[in-house]
């Protein structure tokens, strides 16, 4: 499984990217930047709240009758002279993929930018049998020669500097240009397109996939996407099961939401709708078609509590209003899938084991909650994986002790009284100019950024019966 | 052509949804709303173009306007603006009717995109400088324009080459995506099948993944232009 | 008219003037304030962190202690206001219906003060005067979870003599968050130290909220930085009047 970005505990990863000056001003930027475009584009286009319930709308419909949709889109796909493969599992996916790129004998395979291609880790798969693939979505390209790992889910290099990205263009491909964005980018754009006329197969994700057609929708800029699946021989496609729309009237509304949301445009550059192999007479455009839909876990979310997180359509939204995300960036979360969605899906996809500090690095500002265009309650969905590591004895013994005693005296009215009475005073007596003589357990956590409050003395309580007598 | 594992993984998913499994949907329910399908449709087709060409020129897009009549002087003018060079044009009697193709035949070393070509077809795309096409539709909402792949109009056509001209009937401009889709969508429904490539355009191949700074031209076109057709 | 006041576990603890200053408003305002002693904390500390199950036994008691009457619940802390609207879906949840509906009475009768102030007394300016700059932070609960946002607004404006600054990023998280400002303290301290430099920018003399949590949170830092901002809960602020504190 290939979620994980890092291999440092997450106390340690929090701790270095808080002190990673290049990434925090260039994430404050994103926020900023991509935030106050997508406020303008959801005041220009009016009604945002109605057309966030017509988005959602579909999505459930589409999520109540999935299996009927990924059936009639198999159908059309294969009318259409293109091949479905549907996969459980990653190793299904991948072996899957393998087994086309051996049989076409593919050495170069050109790939435009796809978060499930790298949830099931197929890079890894396609360069042990020493097939070269490259990236040629410009922020996955800067971090595949660098060798890092995306810290966004739209703008993926985002922590990276134009210092560091000629640093890397130098060292990897002998850059000898100056730093500024243009040029780079000019720069890149001749290296890449040596490949995609080179290449044997081009891959792509999908953002939705129209069943009553048996169409894809990619939503792009850069004309990568359109490259890979116009020049190389065969095009393998691969989904998320749940990325489907009905028709395209349904694409409409969804690619709407989605451009907004995510880059705070009306429509991004391209809008590429593909459908199937090249006909009869064209001579470009993929001769192969194959679209590998992949489960690894989004049935079982289904079938969960946590299923309305399905309604996802990836736009980042969440990333870029949270104020957790603004402070760790990416990297923080440690999984390809960070900020609110990551808090909710990369424990989904990826299990506990790795994932479970991520629903606490939240503190329920519901921030997400108000701009997710499909109305996800992503907040509520993080409390319930709270619910599900606490329920299971996942958190520390000392916690469920404390958390005991809060509780046991919380339905004893005279013990809780009695508490508060005395620690009013307590607090009252110990707490001094902010500081408390113990440094220990909770006090030492949140007296390392501020100061504590400054106490008055006296519980309410005492003051409300002590009037109440006079 | 092949599907494999389909009812293994359609079953397992049935199961999960708790019922059995269900090869056709339930009907979509009527639409909480509406506003996909009547945004912008309450202006006049002269209002929807002209806010399309504002919008395209928003969009870096350069736009210029020609009558029928001059449609092939104009093409010429637009050419030599962008230097000129090796073109390719796609084999689409729509650009013939207009003239324009023979214009720019005349005047520089042309290509034609035909089946017949085959393999030449994207090496002279990758060659040449200027690309023209013809669009099937504009779109007033985000100066955007609508291309339909086929046999005689290659994907490339509009992708390979540095400068991408589009010519465009204003009588074509919808309003939105949403009348796109209406079209599609009966198509569909009259058991035909999609172009292999359908492609919303909205201006030249842009990134922000350096700094979030806006660069235009990156694996695409680094200039587009619309040559927009006055038939209204 | 009668009303019951829901003082939170913060506020009797260590801010009791908070509870005492929302008492006086009210009083101030034609109510008779009741305080039912047997209420404790609405148990978000245990609920946020993952423990409703085992917080259930308190929320069983939040919810007898307001039965024995049919007055309002006014608290000075929105997040609490919410966590106690929640109590009816986590009683279904854990098979309690019974007690789901007895929640919902309750609930359906807890109020945020401003909105109490505000939507039942209908009062939008209780005549109070405080000379100065503030900036209002508005809390997440309050503006997001409950829907409130006006109300402390409306109520801020017609202070007489207040000017309410805007600050950046004004609706952003101050990064309290229950149990998250301890258990994820680094980056709740990134959080709170970006609101407070907005806050500064502003140069506020007061640094004015709905809620005792958040404004505890905003203080100590605040208070860490050695700025001069005074905090101060609005029911404190709309108990001033021109000679000074009522």
């Amino acid at each position: 499984m290939s979620l994980k970005t890092s291999e440092l505990p997450f106390k340690e990863r929090v701790e270095r990217q808080v002190h990673n000056e290049i990434m925090r001003r260039a994430v404050v930027k994103a926020q900023e930047t991509i935030g106050a475009n997508r406020q303008k584009m959801v005041d220009e286009l009016g009604h945002w709240e109605e057309w966030r319930e017509a988005a959602k709308q579909i999505r459930n419909h589409v999520l109540e009758n999935l299996d009927a949709y990924l059936h009639q889109l198999s159908e059309k796909v294969s009318q259409n002279g293109g091949h479905v493969f549907f996969a459980e599992t990653a190793e299904e996916a991948t072996d899957y993929i393998r087994k086309i790129a051996l049989e076409k004998n593919a050495k170069k395979i050109v790939k435009s930018k796809s978060m499930v291609t790298e949830e099931i880790g197929m890079n890894h798969v396609l360069e042990a049998e020493g097939i070269k693939v490259v990236e040629t979505d410009l922020g996955e390209y800067l971090l595949q020669i660098a060798d890092d790992k995306p810290s966004h889910i739209v703008v993926p290099a985002i922590h990276k500097d134009r210092h560091q990205i000629r640093k890397d263009l130098q060292e990897k491909l002998g850059y000898q240009g100056t730093e500024t964005p243009e040029e780079m980018t000019a720069f890149i754009r001749k290296v890449i397109r040596r490949d995609f006329l080179e290449a044997d197969i081009g891959i792509s994700g999908c953002n939705f996939a129209v069943a009553e057609t048996g169409s894809l929708c990619l939503v792009t800029n850069e004309g990568n996407l359109r490259l890979a699946t116009t020049m190389p021989k065969t095009h393998i496609a691969v989904m998320g099961m749940e990325r489907i729309a009905p028709t395209f009237k349904e694409v409409d509304v969804l690619i709407t939401m989605l451009c907004r949301s995510a880059v705070g445009a009306k429509l991004t550059g391209y809008n590429t709708w593909l459908t199937g192999p090249r006909l009869e007479g064209e001579t470009d455009g993929p001769e192969d078609f194959h679209l590998v839909i992949v489960d690894n876990g989004r049935s079982k979310i289904l079938e969960s509590e946590f299923k309305e997180v399905l309604r996802c359509i990836r736009c980042g939204a969440c990333l870029n209003t949270c104020p957790a995300y603004r402070q760790i960036g990416g990297h923080g979360y440690g999984s390809i899938y960070p900020g609110p969605i990551g808090a909710v899906i990369s424990p989904l996809l990826g299990g506990y084991q790795d994932f479970k500090e991520l629903p606490y690095a939240c503190s329920l500002c519901s921030g997400c909650n108000s701009v997710c265009p499909v109305k996800i309650p992503l907040a509520q969905l993080i409390l319930r994986h709270r619910e599900n590591i606490a329920q299971s004895g996942m958190t520390p013994l000392t916690e469920r002790l404390s958390i005991k005693g809060f509780n046991f005296a919380n339905a004893h009215p005279a013990i809780w009284d009695g508490s508060v009475k005395i620690g009013a005073k307590l607090a009252g007596r110990f707490i001094k100019n902010g500081k408390a003589p113990i440094r220990a357990g909770a006090l030492a956590e949140w007296t390392k950024a501020r100061d504590l409050p400054q106490p008055e003395g006296e519980s309410f309580r005492s003051w409300f019966a002590n009037r109440e007598k006079n | 052509m092949t599907i494999q594992n389909r009812d293994t993984f359609l079953d397992k998913l049935a199961q999960r949804m708790g019922r059995p499994r269900q090869t056709k949907a339930e009907p979509m329910p009527s639409p909480v709303n509406n506003y996909a399908a009547t945004r912008l449709t309450e202006l006049t087709q002269a209002e929807r173009c002209q806010a399309f060409m504002d919008f395209a020129k928003v969009m870096m897009v350069d736009v210029a306007e020609a009558t029928e009549a001059d449609a092939a002087e104009k093409i010429l003018e637009l050419c030599g603006k962008y230097g000129g060079g090796e073109l390719v044009i796609n084999n689409d009697e729509r650009l013939t009717a207009l003239g324009i193709t023979q214009a720019v035949q005349n005047r520089y070393s042309t290509h034609i995109w035909t089946p017949e070509a085959a393999g030449d077809n994207l090496t002279q795309a990758e060659k040449a400088n200027i690309g023209i096409v013809y669009a099937e539709y504009g779109l007033t909402e985000t100066g955007g324009i609508v291309l339909f792949s086929e046999k005689d109009r290659g994907r490339a056509v509009s992708l390979l080459p540095e400068k991408s001209i589009v010519v465009v009937r204003k009588s074509t401009v919808l309003p939105r995506v949403a009348q796109l889709a209406q079209v599609l969508h009966e198509k569909a429904q009259n058991g035909e099948r999609m172009p292999s490539c359908i492609n919303i355009i909205a201006g030249p191949s842009s990134t922000a993944d350096i700094e979030l700074i806006k660069v235009v031209g990156v694996h695409g076109p680094v200039a587009k232009i619309y040559l927009v057709i006055d038939d209204l | 008219m009668n009303v019951n006041f829901y003082v939170t576990c913060i506020a009797d603890i260590v801010k009791s003037g908070v509870g005492k200053h929302s008492v006086l408003l009210l009083e101030k305002l034609g109510c008779n304030v009741v305080f039912l002693e047997k209420q404790g904390c609405c148990g978000q500390p245990a609920i946020n962190s993952g423990y409703a199950k085992q917080a259930i036994p308190g929320m069983k008691n939040l919810v007898e202690t307001f039965e024995v009457n049919d007055y309002p619940i006014v608290a000075p802390a929105g997040s609490c206001v919410y966590a106690v609207k929640n109590y009816p879906e986590y009683f279904e949840r854990f098979g309690e219906s019974d007690w789901a509906a007895r929640a919902q009475k309750v609930a359906d009768r807890f109020y945020d003060i401003t909105d109490f102030i505000v939507n039942v007394l209908k009062v939008e300016n209780v005549g109070a005067t405080l000379t100065g700059k503030a900036v209002y932070h508005p809390s997440c609960s309050l503006t997001r979870k409950l829907g409130i946002v006006r109300e402390p607004l409306t109520l801020l404006q017609n202070v007489k003599g207040l000017q309410l600054l805007p600050i950046h990023n004004q609706q952003t998280c101050c990064g309290f968050g229950g149990t998250f400002s301890v258990k994820m303290a680094e980056i709740s301290g990134e959080m709170v130290t970006e609101k407070v430099m907005n806050i500064s920018e502003a140069e506020p003399d007061y640094l004015v909220g709905a809620d005792v949590s958040c404004l505890m949170n905003i203080a100590g830092r605040l208070s860490r930085e050695g700025k001069k901002v005074k905090v101060m809960h609005i029911a404190e602020v709309l108990m001033q009047n021109e000679k000074g504190e009522n």
